[in-house]
């Protein structure tokens, strides 16, 4: 079985099937201020306390630091339901995006079953977990039972071999990933990384690569434990074997740099063939914003000046901690870069950095639908493709600052 | 139930029906489908293409819908999550792979049987019936009335 179907069929007491519908016990539930909005007016409603206050994880990140009365008084409702129900894992403005606080929390081990009241909860997949993004109301019900429901996805297993050229990484891959397999390609499936390429990986690319496998519509994701599992939980973890996937495809690192164009993920050329100004660049999110990401930066932006607009935001505090202390935030500040606090706002399009008419945005997120970051265009890339382009005043193939 | 169509294309994403800035909105429905300059107001139905409703899990993509008046999506496959956050709040989609309908068109859909009759063209379409299990979720006005029923919540 693949190790998606294992988990489930260890979790459900029997072998699972695809297509079929399973109730399912889960290990842990995420929310952020975004989903947590909603789901606690449904939970108001049904006046019970939450399945298991030791099992709950809420981070502030979408609305941080607020940027309305409105979203403060959520905030402070939010605040108030964490505080009467003890909540255990609270991570209040200015911890981190949900998505990184959970990588860096690891409230959960390998094999786990994870729901999150957000799309991109399938980055927690590098961490060997099945971990699938909800909408609220199915995040209220889970807070109540501890139970949801799963139709049991289809696997796939998707091999990437051969080496990373320069100036590709994680986000190029991806990107490639979702051209070949269409926005819409794994629709309802559970995605199994492996391959020479994946092993060779960080986790920080891990995560950046299971964190984008929603945009081809994959309910999950998942890579094996391997040492660097290991290493990253700081302890030894059985590893388990997997075979019999519904589809296999197999896939060579890029050749080249890669960004997705607007208006659609799916949208993918070669860095070299897109020929674009920009107004903004942003590098950050909950795709890449993480230490490796601003290494990267840092390297291309150290003794040059950002052309455009450009707004840095590592993705946790730690990882700003570890920026401060290795120098890369006072590189961003002399290149002319607007640093910012962790949060979603630029990549969804609420605070700190909104499109103006006709703007054209580079940015590190995961998503260029029309209206995403306010108006105009979105492009997407890895941190060197976007750091070189601040630096160039329009797309410019990161090879040349490497 | 009678009523005109809007006919829109492949995935169109939560974004583009309830763009982030306005999730906390008290009118969503106000919002709906600006990221796409469109308004949807005076239609009972949405016709669209492939993975309508991709993206954000954000639940506000279904409210805003209801709340513009929309009563059913028509669509020829939908995004996991927005599937899910539509049966849980009790809007109707239906998968219809072969429809064919122009912008206004007046449409008579019977949710029972599947059946949607174009009244401006005469032509009649089948689609896939909605699966027992959500029928009965919609039935309840959404999951948490449901499992409330059933002594669950």
């Amino acid at each position: 079985m693949s190790l998606t179907h294992q988990i489930l069929s260890r979790k459900t007491g029997r072998n699972v099937e695809p297509g079929e519908i399973v109730e399912c016990n889960v290990d842990f539930l995420m929310m952020h201020d975004g989903s947590a909005f909603i789901a606690l007016k449904n939970f108001g409603k049904i006046g019970k306390k939450v399945f298991d206050r030791n099992k709950i994880m809420i981070v502030f990140d979408h609305y941080c630091p607020s940027n309305s009365i409105e979203n403060s008084n959520i905030h402070n409702q939010i605040r108030k339901f964490v505080k009467n129900q003890g909540i255990k894992y609270f991570f209040d403005c200015g911890s981190g995006i949900c998505h990184q606080v959970f990588a860096e929390t690891k409230p959960v081990k390998p094999y786990s079953v994870i729901v999150g009241g957000d799309s991109h909860t399938t980055t927690y997949g590098a961490l060997g977990v099945f971990a699938v993004g909800m909408g609220a109301t199915d995040i209220t019900v889970t807070l109540a039972t501890g139970k949801t429901w799963f139709m049991v996805p289809e696997a796939y297993r998707i091999v990437i071999n051969g080496r990373m050229r320069k100036g590709v990484y994680a986000k190029d891959i991806i990107l490639d990933i979702i051209k070949n397999l269409g926005v819409a390609g794994a629709n309802n499936s559970a995605v199994e990384f492996e391959g020479s390429a994946v092993k060779k990986l960080s986790m920080d690319s891990r995560l950046t690569l299971c964190n984008m496998v929603t945009e081809a519509g994959a309910m999950n994701s998942i890579i094996g434990v391997d040492e660097k599992t290991e290493k990253h939980f700081g302890m030894k973890i059985k590893k388990i074997g997997s075979n019999h996937y519904g589809k296999v495809f197999e896939y060579e690192s890029p050749d080249e740099p890669l960004v997705a164009c607007p208006h659609s993920v799916g949208n993918v050329k070669p860095v070299r063939e897109v020929e674009a100004e920009i107004d903004q660049v942003f590098i950050g999110s909950c795709t890449n914003g993480r230490y490796e990401d601003m290494r990267v930066a840092a390297n291309i932006l150290r003794n040059r000046k950002v052309r455009v607009r450009t707004i840095i935001s590592p993705a946790s505090r730690n990882i700003y901690l570890r920026c401060l202390k290795d120098g890369f935030i006072k590189i961003f500040m002399q290149s002319g870069a607007i640093v910012l606090p962790p949060s979603c706002g630029p990549c969804i399009g609420v605070h700190n950095g909104v499109l103006g008419k006709d703007e054209v945005c580079l940015s590190t997120g995961n998503r260029n639908f029309k209206g995403r970051m306010g108006s105009g265009k979105i492009y997407l890339c890895s941190p060197a493709t976007a750091a070189s382009s601040a630096v160039n005043g329009e797309i410019t193939d990161p090879r040349r600052y490497l | 139930m009678k009523g005109s169509a809007i006919v829109l294309g492949d995935n169109i994403s939560t974004d583009e029906i309830i763009p982030g800035r306005f999730c906390r909105s008290p009118n969503l429905g106000e919002h709906c489908l600006e990221g796409l300059n469109i308004s949807i107001k005076k239609y009972m139905f949405i016709v669209a293409g492939e993975n309508f409703g991709c993206g954000s899990s954000r639940e506000q993509a279904v409210l805003a819908l209801k709340n513009a008046g929309i009563k059913c999506i028509i669509s020829k496959s939908f995004a996991r999550i927005f599937y899910r956050n539509a049966v849980n709040n009790a809007l109707l989609l239906l998968k219809c792979e072969n429809i064919n309908v122009k912008n206004n068109d007046v449409l008579d859909v019977t949710i029972r049987t599947a059946k949607i009759k174009n009244l401006s063209t005469g032509v009649c379409f089948q689609a896939e019936e909605i699966p027992n299990f959500a029928m009965k979720i919609i039935r309840s006005g959404g999951i948490i009335k449901y499992y409330k029923e059933l002594g669950v919540l």
